[in-house]
């Protein structure tokens, strides 16, 4: 019984010396810029971001061109959302060194912060040309190609980035949506369901395969779908919209109101709740209640034009044919086109 | 056995409490009240007189007094229903039927059927087909072909009354309000066009009670709109009414010619009275190329006054009442009337046509096609080729599970007016307004999606560049023990680490002062001199000079410090030359700058400088380097102020060897400077 525990206490001890300090070992002299650039590093993992901001400036102060200190500097800014700075010691460490790809990689990923899609979209496409091979800056580009209404070049970025990573679920569930908006519903569901294969508490995607089953008209099925993505995520109130929306569909106006009222209660400002639980109430017939929903939806969103039109048309139910065409009048200025038609007849 | 009589019992017992009792009207169920009982039984006969005429509204009147008295007798209530279903209010039947089945399941054979009739009247659409269904199975199977088609045909009407509900059309419905309604039949509305004038007939009281039911003949009547409130209608008089049924039917565009409907004519005819100024003329029959033997009971003119179209039951149509059309000549002679075709006629009744003043669509009421239960008005539109379109369904709620009959649309389309019965009309027939909001409007929905994960799932990938290895080196470990050269006594010492690169000094110690001893530790990579001072001696230097990669090392060196008297020397082991030659290099001033500072501090010290070298080339040739390099030395001192008088050099080749030669350590000890004291 005795030799089994010295054996491991032999094991424990050996080891220890492994990784104990050496003590015949120190630091070389003139490296007070790496110092100072690990002890950055060490601030930053230890979330710190203003310490770590001052260790890799005073590592510039020895070293000013030290690339891999600005880079961590941007990444420090960035983590305090400062991302004007990032942008700066990015842009500084590609002045440095135009063939960073790093540094191009952490640049697009601040602009794309900063909603600067166009600048996002060119430092992608400059780490990939430098050479920057991982999923993360292929699904980026796909992301900034997908918000551009770049269907086809979105399709072939989040490709990549799964042929770099085939455990990649969001690329999985973005290529996915780039495939519904192409109204390839069957290919859309299959590459949502890859991602749920990979990750099967997103509830994202089952919300997302929910809506792609109910734009090809299986409204059962997506009724089910939005029901996990909830079951997942009790406080998902886009998921319960878009499944009160379906339940409108299916002509259970009373359902519909029930999960809505449910996306409302976890967040009061979701105007779309209000829009939907409006339309509801008016297939029940309960047009004053619509009214008052639509009413709601465009107090938080004062150009909601969809909410206008809808309640013209509720006010037009209610015989308050001024009212009607006064929201019609603002549904038309704010976009919808059809309005116009339903102003023409009370012309 | 008892558990089994047991169950019986209690389950009669039960059966009874579900189905309420069916109470006859015998003495009994008056608590043996002879007075009320025979009141009962007065207005249960008197009913069914009613009843037997047909006088359905009467018949009415009695058994509801009756059922007042006893409501639980299903034969009654069944009789009530009956009477509903043949009056004006007939969706008032269901509850009496209902209520008669439940009290006794077997009232009669054709229960299911009423029950099917009053749902399918109180849009009860699913649960009337299930009856309807259900009356079919009981059917022997010569009453199945006589009743089939009729059945199958409610139970079509209640599936397209589902989708018609499903799908309403975008308008309201709503009763003209009493100032034109009463609680006698109003039907058979026409407006001008601009719905500033109604003419319509009524039963209202004339004074010319028709029969015993207290119904009264049908006359027209007009009233004007004031702002938004229609004025008390007026008998429209003579001529127009007569005593007999009179009833609108129709209005020319300009409104100055009214067609009405005689009852009395043939066998019900159409009459056109002109407006002369405001006096209405002589009805005039219409010519027979309009009004045959059989009815004709309703027409139209289309806006130009040149066609005619009207209902006629004539037996050349397709099935009961058909629409028919016949033009006018440039002579005024009306043509030959011809069907309009069975793809706007049914094969049933069709009734009330109208067509709007823009000539294009053909409103009428028609029992067949889709409709969802008695007459239903549709709408047929005028194609390019002059055909008429399929007729379509003007769609719920203008149209109900009863009668909807007597369509008109006033000229801009935008309102309709028609008879019907529903649940807020005064009695009998009323006339509605039908608003008209245009193309449907669908509502729209709202929605979103992640459609991209990482707003919602950032990725946690960081843009970081990985800490760096940072260049280690290896020490030195230089000990010792300092001690009186003489003596060998410890010597409490200072230790100076001096950088002969940049003559600084790097770093200070000192030696135990019991034991003499020392530890330095030297980082690889630099050119170390140590020197080791104390008061009364000499300074002692060593060099070490470790290159970078240069593995961990310990070296011991014992030091002997000499005092401070004639004779005594020490090697400055920190003054390097140019290979061959006395240049001295600037590595060499720490350790020459430590021998000034000791010429400084003790003014009377007489030095040698002596050069050596080791044995490898001539002796002249070593002599003269030997020599030189001492005097280099010498030089170095004088330029840093020290008196010559004070310094001397020698050069001893390799003379004075200290090391062996034959190695090349104690080569490198040999190539040494040393100095000594001459005087103190």
């Amino acid at each position: 019984m005795c030799k089994p525990i010295f054996i491991l206490l032999v094991i424990v001890c050996a080891w220890n010396n492994v990784i104990a300090q050496d003590t015949t070992l120190v630091v070389a002299e003139n490296q007070e810029a790496e110092i100072a650039f690990n002890k950055g590093n060490s601030l930053y993992q230890a979330g710190d971001y203003n310490g770590a901001i001052a260790a890799f400036t005073e590592a510039l102060t020895f070293n000013q061109t030290f690339e891999k200190a600005i880079i961590n500097r941007a990444s420090a800014y960035s983590k305090l959302n400062n991302f004007v700075q990032a942008i700066v010691d990015f842009e500084l460490a590609i002045k440095i060194n135009p063939t960073n790809n790093l540094a191009w990689y952490g640049k697009g990923i601040a602009h794309y912060s900063r909603a600067q899609k166009s600048e996002a979209e060119n430092s992608f496409q400059q780490a990939i040309y430098n050479g920057l091979k991982n999923d993360n800056v292929y699904y980026y580009a796909g992301v900034v190609a997908f918000e551009n209404g770049e269907l086809e070049k979105a399709l072939e970025n989040y490709t990549q980035a799964i042929n770099y990573n085939p455990k990649n679920a969001l690329a999985f569930n973005d290529r996915g949506s780039v495939k519904r908006s192409m109204q390839k519903y069957t290919e859309a569901i299959e590459d949502y369901k890859a991602a749920i294969k990979i990750d099967p508490k997103m509830g994202i995607v089952y919300n997302n395969i929910g809506s792609a089953k109910w734009k090809s008209g299986d409204l059962d099925a997506a009724l089910l779908d939005y029901g996990v993505a909830i079951r997942l995520d009790p406080t998902y109130f886009i998921a319960l919209n878009n499944r009160a929306s379906v339940r409108f569909e299916m002509k259970d106006f009373e359902g519909a109101i029930i999960d809505c009222e449910k996306a409302i209660s976890i967040n009061p400002d979701y105007a779309y709740a209000y829009n939907n639980m409006g339309n509801a109430k008016a297939k029940l017939k309960n047009y004053a209640g619509a009214e008052k929903d639509y009413t709601k939806a465009i107090q938080l969103n004062t150009n909601f034009a969809i909410a206008y039109l809808n309640r013209g048309i509720c006010r037009e139910r209610l015989r308050n044919f001024e009212g009607a065409v006064d929201d019609w009048e603002m549904a038309k200025v704010l976009g919808i086109s059809k309005a116009e038609s339903y102003i023409k007849f009370y012309d | 056995m008892e558990i089994k009589i047991y169950f019986l019992v209690v389950s009669f017992a039960f059966s009874n409490l579900l189905n309420a009792q069916d109470l006859p009207f015998e003495m009994e169920t008056f608590d043996f009240d002879k007075g009320k009982y025979k009141e009962a039984i007065g207005f249960i006969d008197d009913g069914d007189d009613a009843f037997d005429m047909e006088y359905f509204n009467s018949a009415l009147k009695f058994y509801l007094k009756a059922n007042e008295l006893n409501p639980e007798n299903s034969e009654l209530n069944y009789k009530i229903g009956l009477s509903y279903l043949n009056s004006s209010d007939r969706f008032l039947c269901l509850e009496f039927f209902e209520k008669s089945f439940q009290l006794n399941r077997g009232i009669n054979t054709d229960i299911h059927l009423m029950l099917a009739r009053g749902l399918q009247l109180n849009m009860k659409f699913d649960e009337a087909i299930n009856e309807y269904k259900a009356h079919m199975g009981i059917l022997s199977p010569q009453e199945l072909t006589e009743q089939k088609e009729m059945v199958e045909k409610f139970i079509y009407e209640c599936q397209v009354g589902k989708e018609l509900i499903d799908m309403p059309a975008n308008s309201f419905v709503d009763n003209v309000g009493d100032e034109i309604n009463t609680a006698f039949h109003e039907h058979s509305p026409l407006i001008s066009a601009d719905e500033s004038m109604l003419i319509f007939t009524s039963t209202r009281d004339n004074g010319r009670k028709m029969d015993d039911e207290d119904h009264y003949d049908e006359d027209i009547y007009l009233s004007y709109k004031l702002g938004k409130v229609w004025e008390k209608p007026e008998n429209i008089g003579e001529p127009v009414n007569t005593q007999f049924n009179d009833a609108t039917v129709g209005l020319s565009p300009d409104g100055q010619k009214l067609l009405i409907y005689n009852g009395n004519k043939g066998n019900g005819d159409i009459q056109e009275c002109s407006l002369n100024g405001d006096e209405w003329k002589y009805p005039k029959n219409l010519p027979k190329e309009i009004n045959s033997d059989y009815k004709e009971s309703s027409a139209c003119f289309s806006p130009d006054g040149n066609k005619l179209f009207f209902i006629s039951e004539r037996p050349d149509g397709y099935g009961g009442k058909d629409i028919y059309v016949s033009r006018k000549n440039a002579k005024g002679k009306w043509s030959e009337s011809r069907n309009l075709g069975n793809f706007v006629n049914s094969p049933y009744d069709e009734e009330t046509v109208f067509i709007h003043p823009d000539g294009r669509k053909l409103y009428f009421s028609s029992k067949g096609h889709n409709g969802m239960g008695g007459y239903d008005i549709f709408v047929s539109y005028l194609n390019e080729n002059s055909a008429w379109s399929a007729p379509e369904n003007m769609g719920y709620p203008v149209n109900s599970p009863d009668d909807d009959l007597c369509f008109v649309i006033s000229a801009d389309g935008r309102h309709g007016y028609f008879s019907s019965v529903r649940g807020d009309s005064y009695g009998g027939l009323d006339i509605f307004r039908t608003t008209f909001l245009g193309p449907e409007k669908p509502l729209t929905l709202c929605n979103e999606d992640n459609l991209i994960a990482v707003s919602v799932n950032p990725i946690s990938e960081e843009v970081m560049e990985e800490s760096v290895e940072l260049k280690t080196i290896r020490l030195t470990i230089v000990k010792g023990l300092v001690s009186d050269a003489f003596t060998d006594e410890p010597v409490f010492a200072n230790i100076d680490i001096v950088d002969n690169n940049t003559g600084e000094v790097i770093f200070t110690s000192q030696t135990n002062s019991a034991t003499g001893r020392f530890l330095v530790t030297l980082p690889s990579g630099k050119n170390y001199a140590l020197t080791v001072k104390a008061d009364d001696y000499l300074f002692h230097s060593e060099n070490f000079d470790i290159p970078p990669a240069t593995e961990y090392q310990e070296i011991e060196k014992l030091i002997g410090l000499s005092n401070l008297k004639k004779d005594a020397k020490i090697v400055l082991n920190n003054v390097f030359f140019e290979t061959g030659s006395a240049k001295l290099k600037p590595t060499s001033y720490a350790e020459l700058g430590r021998l000034t500072k000791l010429l400084n501090d003790h003014p009377k010290l007489i030095i040698e400088i002596s050069g050596h070298t080791d044995n490898k080339g001539s002796k002249v040739t070593n002599q003269k380097l030997s020599e030189n390099r001492a005097k280099s030395v010498v030089d170095f001192l004088v330029s840093e102020g020290v008196d010559t008088l004070r310094l001397q050099f020698k050069g001893y080749a390799f003379d004075q060897p200290i090391a062996d030669n034959s190695t090349s350590q104690g080569r490198a000890k040999n190539r040494r400077v040393e100095f000594k004291i001459v005087e103190n």
